[in-house]
């Protein structure tokens, strides 16, 4: 009877706990990609290679759950931006007051995550999601935790490579390497990604 | 008061037999003890109680519920009736200015010296009660005169708020009850074993304290993400301040009035809360637009049902609301969105959300935040008319009579 409860108590809720927080931040991270179809798959892209350069960095079991929990919820904030601002006018046309609007979406995302209490834990991780890359002022390496410093290096290399190609992004890691990002996480995403650029040319 | 309930969550029925299957075998454990061991072991387990916040809350469902009872019980046989009533009333009268204390908060004096007297009044009768009883029975009729009072109490202060339907309740509390009078009855019938049997107690006991714990978080759960998401939505909207939270009181209350049932008024109230969720991929230049809207516009506007119900689609949680959500919009003559069903087809949930949510958009809150922009608001007499010129056509007409009946019958203030 007492392992069955011990079972049930440390091994079977957490875990049921865990799907269902997962599950709810997928329903917030859904609207938001609604909200500006630009995000779709984005973010579930995020999960995946933060996930998988976290598991490379050796973070704990914990340090993971956490981190795949901030990828799922760091663009909630991006719901306060006006629809048209990101859906039908290039970034190129936007004003000094929409552009701030926009670096401000980290701090909105992690101001509303501190008003629900089982996401409270995120919302630092949410606030530093971009780093300094965002506000030349902040200092990762000293206001965030390594959730945070893996959302940002992955965020960064993923638009890169989205938008100028694989070895421009590489190239940009290498040249923000201990300045923007973690120079120890460049290290081992550039690992990483070798291996998955020589298998792609291999194929 | 060793169990105070208010209202309890479906969730819990799971919780509560698995916590009675426990109880039965640790209080049976509890039973070998040799009777030298027997007051030590009844004092510490008081002592866990105490310490440990054995009183399992669930904030949102007004739960409280406690494993003291059966081991007060056994203190009242053994060492003596008074002194279960006095560390029945004072031990959760402390418990609660320590809670209150560590938590930088106070105590609500009133609710406190209520719920004192109450308990000591309680615990006093079934002690005075108990006493007169052969020692195999005192036990038992000292735990079900306790927690029948304290049952009654509970639902007193429920049906003073608003009116549930006592079945539910009543039958979980009996359960509940039931379970841990079979406990009592085993704690206070023998007296042999080992005092190694304290830690096989106290080990289930604290495994079952936690289990309670995270068993009722699931509801706590629905609760925030419901939240995260009409703040969201708020955020792209901030007209929605107040709506939802109207839209799904009224719902809940109209569910009650139609005999719906508790537990599936209390899923409307879900639905009704998140039945503009999709609107925060709709434009709200479009949304809050003065003038009259293009098809195209209009066209945008009327894709939030289905985007509310892709969002929801994600937790499976929300399985059955999201279908509900999907439907607010159609109408009985079939001329409604996104799918054009007609009265059969749409569940009854979406008709309640659609009359609900077509009255408030006509009345809104009366504060100028909130307004809609293309029009200025109705009285409420003038939007019971409207709906009730819609019934038939664009709303059930049973569930525009139940809701003018909650209207006027002034359950919903």
């Amino acid at each position: 009877m007492t392992a069955l409860l011990a079972f049930a108590v440390f091994v079977q809720y957490p875990r049921e706990r865990e799907r269902r927080v997962t599950e709810s931040l997928k329903t917030l991270a859904s609207a938001v990609e609604l909200r500006f179809p630009r995000y779709r798959g984005g973010t579930e892209t995020c999960v995946q290679w933060s996930l998988e350069l976290g598991r490379h960095a050796g973070l704990s079991r914990k340090q993971l759950k956490r981190l795949e929990w901030a990828a799922w919820a760091q663009d909630l904030g991006l719901c306060s931006i006006p629809y048209g601002q990101l859906n039908e006018r290039p970034i190129e046309t936007w004003s000094k007051l929409e552009h701030t609007v926009y670096r401000e979406h980290p701090e909105s995302g992690a101001a509303m995550l501190e008003l629900v209490p089982m996401l409270r834990e995120l919302a630092p991780i949410v606030r530093h999601h971009h780093g300094h890359a965002l506000d030349d002022e902040a200092d990762p390496r000293e206001s965030s935790s390594i959730e945070s410093r893996i959302l940002c290096l992955v965020n960064g290399y993923l638009w890169h490579r989205q938008e100028l190609g694989e070895g421009i992004a590489r190239d940009h890691l290498i040249e923000q390497k201990g300045r923007l990002y973690d120079a120890s996480l460049v290290n081992v995403l550039l690992e990483m990604t070798h291996g998955k650029s020589t298998d792609a040319q291999s194929n | 008061m060793a169990t105070r309930i208010q209202r309890i969550s479906p969730a819990l029925s799971g919780a509560h037999a698995v916590f009675g299957v426990g109880l039965v075998a640790s209080c049976l454990l509890f039973v070998s003890l040799p009777a030298p061991w027997t007051v030590p072991a009844c004092l510490a387990m008081l002592l866990y109680l105490i310490v440990d916040w054995t009183i399992v809350p669930s904030r949102r469902e007004g739960l409280n519920v406690a494993l003291g009872l059966p081991f007060l019980a056994a203190i009242g046989v053994e060492v003596g009736w008074p002194w279960a009533v006095i560390l029945g009333t004072f031990a959760p009268a402390l418990r609660s200015w320590i809670r209150a204390w560590s938590m930088r908060g106070a105590v609500h004096l009133p609710t406190w010296s209520a719920n004192l007297g109450l308990t000591a009044g309680s615990l006093t009768g079934a002690a005075t009660l108990a006493h007169q009883l052969p020692a195999g029975m005192s036990g038992a009729a000292f735990a079900s005169v306790a927690m029948a009072v304290s049952a009654l109490w509970a639902l007193a202060i429920q049906k003073q708020q608003v009116f549930r339907g006592l079945s539910g309740i009543g039958v979980r509390s009996l359960t509940v009850g039931t379970l841990s009078l079979v406990a009592v009855s085993g704690a206070a019938s023998s007296h042999s074993g080992s005092p190694l049997v304290l830690i096989a107690v106290l080990v289930p006991l604290m495994l079952l304290h936690r289990m309670l714990v995270v068993g009722l978080s699931p509801r706590d759960e629905v609760m925030e993400t419901m939240g995260a998401l009409m703040l969201m939505l708020q955020r792209a909207h901030p007209y929605s301040h107040g709506h939802l939270e109207r839209v799904a009181k009224m719902a809940e209350e109209v569910a009650l009035k139609l005999g719906l049932g508790p537990k599936m008024a209390r899923q409307v109230h879900d639905a009704a809360i998140l039945h503009d969720i999709g609107k925060i991929a709709v434009n709200e230049a479009i949304l809050d637009k003065p003038a009259k809207l293009t098809e195209e516009e209009f066209d945008h506007i009327k894709r939030h049902s289905a985007y509310g119900a892709e969002i929801l689609s994600q937790s499976r949680r929300f399985a059955v609301v999201s279908g509900w959500v999907l439907c607010h919009h159609e109408r009985m003559d079939g001329r409604g969105y996104p799918e054009g069903l007609d009265g059969s087809q749409i569940p009854i949930p979406s008709r309640i959300i659609a009359v609900v949510d077509a009255f408030d958009a006509m009345v809104g809150s009366g504060t100028k935040a909130s307004r809609r922009t293309y029009r200025e608001p109705m009285d409420v007499s003038a939007a019971l008319a409207e709906l009730d010129r819609c019934a038939g056509t664009q709303f059930d007409p049973q569930v525009v009579r139940a809701f003018k009946d909650v209207v006027l019958g002034g359950e919903i203030v």
